[in-house]
This record gives C-alpha cells, sequence and structure tokens, in this order.
C-alpha cells in the first residue's frame, strides 16, 4: 500500500515539474525577471514532503534506491536554481533546470521502487548527511555546469552574432557568469562537508564504489579553486565555465555509475 | 525634364563592397563638378551614406541620363574595383521609378532599419554638396525638397518611425547581453559627425553612464561633448581610454581602419569584463582581425541590421501607409514638372490672344470715344479671362498625359504665332 502512494507521489510530481517545465517554455521572453510563481514552490515543498517522510519510513537519507537517488538529485537541482533565480532576480535558465528535474524524476519514476523497498537498510545521521552533502554538491556541479554550458553558448551566440532562441532567452554573460559562480560556491562547500564526513566516518575510500570517490575528491579540488578565484577576469570566467562543464560531465558518469551499481552508502 | 537615377545599396551589395563604393564629402564635390563642367549636368544630387551610394540626375533626354550613369558606374567599378552581381542596366532607374526611389529613401522605406531617421539628415545635407559644385538645378531642388516633405510626413502620419529601432539601440540591446546592465559602464565614441551625435542622444537618457567622445579635431569633440555632457580627447587619447572601455562605438569618415588588433590586445590585459567594439563606419574603422580576440564582440552595421530586424514588425505595418504618401508625393511632383512645362505654353498661348485684342482694340481707338474704349478693353480682358480660365485649368488637368512631344510643339507653335504676329506688326 505503502509503496503505491510513494509510486502516486512519484508520478505525481514527475507529471507537475513537466507541466512547470511547458508553462516556463511558454513564457519564453516574458518572464525573465517576473518573480517566481507560489504554484512552483508548493510543487518542490511537496517534493521535499515526500522525500523527508520516505527518510523518516527507512530511517535514513532516502538515497538507497535509484528511484530516491535520481528524485533527491531532481530535488536539489530544482531548489539550487530556484534559489538562485530567487537571488539573482534572474529567472532565465529556470527552464533549463526545470527541464533537468523532469527528466531525472521521469528517469527515477522508471525504476520500480517496491523492489528496492526490502534491500533498504538505516544508516547512520553522519553517513546520511554525508550522502546528502554529496547529493548537493552533485547538485550544485550539475547546475554549474548547465550555466557554464548557456554561458559559453551565449557568449558564441553574441561572438557570431546569432540572434536565435538562446540569444533572445538568456540574459546575460555577466548574469550567468554571478550564476556559476554561486552553483561553484555551493557545489565546493557542500563536496567539503561530504569529504570531511567520509574522513570522520572513516570509511571513505574503502566503502567506495569504483571511481566514484576519486572523481568526487578531484571534483571537490576544482571547485573549490573555483570558488576561490574571483571574478577577476574575463578569462577567469571562460575557465570557470569550462571546468564547470567537466565537472557535469564528471556528474553525468558518477550517476550512471551508480545507477549501475548503486551508490556506496547502501 | 527627365530623372534618372543610379542606386548602389546594402539590398545588392555586403558591406565590404559598400565601404570601396563609399565617396566622401570632398570626392563627392569634385565628382559632381566634374558632371557639371565635362557632361554639362545642372541638376544632380548625390546621397552617399555608409548603406548606400545614390545618384540622381535631371537631363533634358531620359536616355542622356542613362548614358552618363551608365559611364559613371562603369568608371567607378574600374577605379575602386568592385563588381557588381548583376547588369549595369539594372542598377539604373528611369523617371518615375527615379522619384519614387528617392522619395522612399528619404521616407526610410529602403533603409537597412526600416523608417530609421538618420537617412533624412543625410538627404537634406546631400543638397550641399549639389550647391558646393553647382549642380542644384530648379529639377532637382524640387525633387529634393518632395523628398523631404514626404519623409517627414511618414514619420509623423504613419507608425514606421515608432519603436527604438536603430543602430544605437541594437548597440545597447548587445551591450546588456554582455555587460548585463546599460546603466554605469564607460562608452567610447569615435568620431563627432551625425551617426555619433545620434548615438550620443541615445545614451543620455541612461543611468551613471560615462561617456568620452574622441575624434581626430579635438575641436569638434569638444563641441559635441559640451552638447551631450560628455569627457573629450583626441584619437591619441584612445589607447589610455579604451581600457576602462566596456562599449565602444566609432563612426568617423576615415577610408583606413583607425582601430587595429595590437590596440584592442593590450586593452584587454586584465580586463574583467567584454568589449563591445561597435562599427558604424563605412570604410570600416575598426580591423575585423580583432574579432578574433577572446573577449572581443565586434559588430558591423550589417550585424546590427540583423539584430534589429527582428523588432520589425510594428514598422512593417505601417508600409502601405507610408508607401500611399510616397504615392502621393510623386504625383505631386510628377504635377510640378508637367506644370513646369506646360507654364511656357500658356503664357505663349495667353500672350497671342491677348496679343491678337489688343490690336483689334487699338483699331477701335479712332472710331470710338476714349470712354467708351475703355469700356471695351475692359470688357475684352475680362471675357478673355473668364473663357481661358476653364480651358486652361483642364489644360493643366490633363498636362501629366500629355505627350513630351505634342507639348513641345504645341510650345513651339504658339511662339512661332507670337513671332509672326510681331513681324506682321
Amino acid at each position: 500500500m505503502l509503496e503505491i502512494i510513494t509510486n502516486g507521489v512519484g508520478i505525481t510530481l514527475t507529471v507537475l515539474y513537466g507541466v512547470l517545465f511547458s508553462g516556463e517554455f511558454r513564457s519564453i521572453g516574458v518572464a525573465r525577471t517576473s518573480p517566481i510563481s507560489p504554484w512552483t514552490w508548493l510543487v518542490v515543498v511537496v517534493h521535499l514532503a515526500a522525500l523527508i517522510f520516505r527518510g523518516i519510513q527507512i530511517g535514513a537519507c532516502p538515497v538507497g534506491s535509484h528511484w530516491e537517488t535520481l528524485s533527491l538529485l531532481a530535488l536539489l537541482i530544482v531548489t539550487m536554481h530556484l534559489l538562485l533565480a530567487s537571488v539573482s532576480g534572474d529567472r532565465c535558465t529556470l527552464i533549463f533546470g526545470l527541464g533537468l528535474t523532469f527528466v531525472l524524476q521521469l528517469a527515477g519514476a522508471s525504476f520500480s521502487l517496491g523492489d528496492q523497498v526490502q534491500a533498504q537498510s538505516p544508516i547512520g545521521s553522519i553517513s546520511s548527511l554525508h550522502a546528502f552533502t554529496a547529493w548537493i554538491g552533485v547538485a550544485g556541479v550539475t547546475t554549474a555546469g548547465v550555466h557554464g554550458i548557456l554561458w559559453l553558448l551565449l557568449k558564441r551566440s553574441i561572438k557570431t552574432g546569432q540572434f536565435g532562441l538562446l540569444f533572445t532567452r538568456l540574459s546575460s554573460l555577466e548574469s550567468l557568469s554571478r550564476l556559476i559562480r554561486m552553483a561553484t560556491g555551493i557545489a565546493a562547500g557542500s563536496l567539503a562537508i561530504t569529504v570531511g564526513t567520509s574522513i570522520f566516518l572513516g570509511s571513505g575510500v574503502e566503502a567506495s564504489t569504483g571511481p566514484v570517490t576519486p572523481i568526487s575528491l578531484a571534483l571537490m579540488g576544482l571547485f573549490v579553486i573555483l570558488a576561490l578565484v574571483p571574478r577577476s577576469t574575463g578569462t577567469v570566467t571562460e575557465w570557470r565555465a569550462w571546468c564547470s562543464v567537466v565537472g557535469l560531465a564528471s556528474v553525468v558518469f558518477i550517476s550512471a555509475w551508480v545507477i549501475q551499481f548503486g551508490p556506496h552508502s547502501r | 525634364m527627365r530623372i534618372s537615377s543610379l542606386t548602389l545599396s546594402h539590398a545588392v551589395f555586403p558591406i565590404e563592397t559598400r565601404e570601396k563604393i563609399a565617396i566622401s564629402r570632398e570626392q563627392a564635390v569634385g565628382f559632381l563638378s566634374n558632371l557639371r563642367f565635362k557632361m554639362e549636368i545642372e541638376n544632380a544630387l548625390l546621397v552617399s551614406t555608409c548603406n548606400r551610394t545614390e545618384l540622381f540626375l535631371a537631363t533634358e533626354k531620359q536616355e542622356r541620363g542613362r548614358e552618363i550613369l551608365e559611364q559613371t558606374l562603369r568608371q567607378w567599378m574600374r577605379e575602386r574595383q568592385f563588381v557588381i552581381p548583376g547588369e549595369v542596366e539594372e542598377l539604373i532607374l528611369e523617371h518615375q521609378d527615379s522619384v519614387t526611389r528617392l522619395l522612399r529613401v528619404s521616407s526610410g522605406l529602403e533603409s537597412q532599419l526600416l523608417g530609421e531617421s538618420e537617412i533624412l539628415g543625410q538627404v537634406r545635407s546631400a543638397i550641399e554638396l549639389s550647391e558646393e559644385a553647382q549642380v542644384a538645378g530648379t529639377v532637382i531642388r524640387k525633387l529634393w525638397e518632395k523628398a523631404l516633405r514626404c519623409g517627414k510626413r511618414v514619420r509623423s502620419e504613419t507608425s514606421i518611425g515608432d519603436g527604438a529601432l536603430s543602430l544605437a539601440y541594437g548597440a545597447l540591446k548587445v551591450a546588456k547581453k554582455i555587460h548585463g546592465k546599460v546603466s554605469g559602464l564607460h562608452y567610447c565614441i569615435i568620431g563627432a559627425g551625425e551617426v555619433a551625435e545620434l548615438v550620443l542622444t541615445h545614451l543620455q537618457g541612461i543611468e551613471d553612464a560615462r561617456i568620452t567622445v574622441l575624434n581626430r579635431s579635438q575641436e569638434h569633440a569638444e563641441k559635441i561633448a559640451s552638447v551631450y555632457g560628455a569627457a573629450q580627447g583626441s584619437l591619441d587619447d584612445l589607447p589610455e581610454v579604451i581600457v576602462n572601455t566596456d562599449v565602444l562605438i566609432s563612426s568617423t569618415a576615415s577610408p583606413h581602419p583607425i582601430i587595429d588588433a595590437d590596440l584592442i590586445r593590450k586593452s584587454l590585459v586584465g580586463r574583467p569584463k567584454g568589449l563591445l567594439l561597435v562599427d558604424l563606419g563605412v570604410p570600416r574603422d575598426i580591423d575585423s582581425r580583432v574579432k578574433e580576440l577572446p573577449q572581443v564582440f565586434l559588430y558591423n552595421l550589417d550585424d546590427l541590421a540583423r539584430l534589429i530586424e527582428e523588432n520589425l514588425d510594428s514598422r512593417q505595418e505601417a508600409i502601405p501607409g507610408a508607401e500611399e504618401i510616397v504615392e502621393h508625393e510623386r504625383q505631386q511632383f510628377q504635377n510640378w514638372t508637367v506644370n513646369q512645362q506646360l507654364d511656357p505654353i500658356i503664357r505663349a498661348l495667353r500672350k497671342s490672344i491677348e496679343d491678337a485684342s489688343e490690336q483689334e482694340l487699338e483699331l477701335l481707338r479712332d472710331e470710338v470715344d476714349g470712354e467708351l474704349h475703355t469700356i471695351l478693353t475692359d470688357l475684352v480682358r475680362s471675357l478673355l479671362k473668364r473663357a481661358l480660365h476653364r480651358p486652361l485649368k483642364e489644360f493643366r488637368a490633363a498636362g501629366s498625359q500629355l505627350n513630351g512631344s505634342f507639348l513641345n510643339r504645341l510650345e513651339s507653335l504658339f511662339q512661332q504665332e507670337s513671332v509672326d504676329e510681331e513681324d506682321q506688326r
């Protein structure tokens, strides 16, 4: 019964994110600076409530299954995009966050929750913090990567005089540059906590599966540097954008690995 | 008189060719003077802007005008080393089309940015070149006046000039895409001509904008900078000024690029943001290799026009109304040219009838007393006036439909009659 309810919530959330994405798509070029709709926040709150409920149910951060992991990542990505949009007053990239969230929810929904519920075992609070911050880091790197790609594309569009959808839709190189910096800062901070907790747990490298941990460590190192380097010159911003894209590629690799072999916190 | 025109514009030629075709003010006066002395042309108008070089001539015979324009084009192609995509004849327009062409040009209907207002000022100043070269004859001046009137009417009576649609607007749109805002930026304007002034007008409303005007002649820079509250300097200050510049807009008449890649490369050291370079000059003021540098965004006239085209919808709707005004003004000019031809005929006709009646009245002078003769004289004059009024009015109205050679024949006939009558006397 519980699985049916959870699956129902998961499917409903997927549909709602789809609706939000299409709504954002329809308002292209109109609502770039308008406030974020309360309905968007409501969907995020419902999503958060569902994952908290799931966490309470299993007694740990809900990252023990593919469905939970992808759904948590989706929530973190959309929250990060919403926070960035709220802080900067520029929601031009929200559509990409919502699109990514929708895809992750859809991918999560394709896994059967019921099969894996039996495999769950409660984990400690430090391990939960470790897992949670790791996924915040992943969401931060993803968000920075998305913004990095958009910065590079907008730059190319302005440089070559191609006035297509991206030129119309995206606000400015300056604004995107600020958003990349914020996202890299969040990613660096959360990845640092992740590494710190794994040292505290003393099981960082030993319990890892394959290359996930070394890549995560490398990402943390890279993003700490990116977060600390000031936005001093245009070249620095370009490097930051490219490194964010590399980070995103690493996240895609880690996600693929986790989907295939499962997270090491499992 | 018949109008002929040669049209070399952005519609056919890209900026690389247009900068070869562009004629400076000094060259224009020399060229028009040559037309006067070598070709005996007294009516010529040359409109040479960054987007077009258009030459209008008024000649007695259409063939003569066409012949001169063909020769001119071939000479330019040789001297300036450019080729045209089709035949020479395709770029030369005859009377009606030439008149319509100038009216459309001044109305902004033929502009790269539909309805832009700069062209009206450029047409307005074109007559100064003709005056200087002494080719501002009655016909071309009348056509020029009509063009100005038409341009003003189109802008005031239609919405073709509505909305922020100008090169400066396009430049600011790109600046906003790069810097996220247009306020608080440092703008450097190179040149102190009409285009520079228009750009400065657009920059006036921007909050906290720091503007510096640089010009070869510092006197001009001072003059324009004082009007718009900008800082000023000479072109020698450019390396220093460009270091802190966010947006550089150049519109000089220099025949060669004044900003090269080296200068820009040096200014990029330690630059936190991108540098937008807008080249409104034809020939271009900025070396196109600058585009290859990182952080540099180089835009020329064609790039900005493509950007602004997207905002043309509201202006497109105004085209039919603008074309009605153009047609009305063209018809008025046509009537004027016909009247120019009819006036001597009407004068000759009136004179021949008046002379005949005066002769008859003179014969009566000895047969009637003075008072009666005066009454008869007044009566005859009044009758003539009333009798001729309607036919002459109809004649004027139908004038545009009458054949040119028929009018010539009519004119010579009445003039001949007058001469014959004087001979008989």
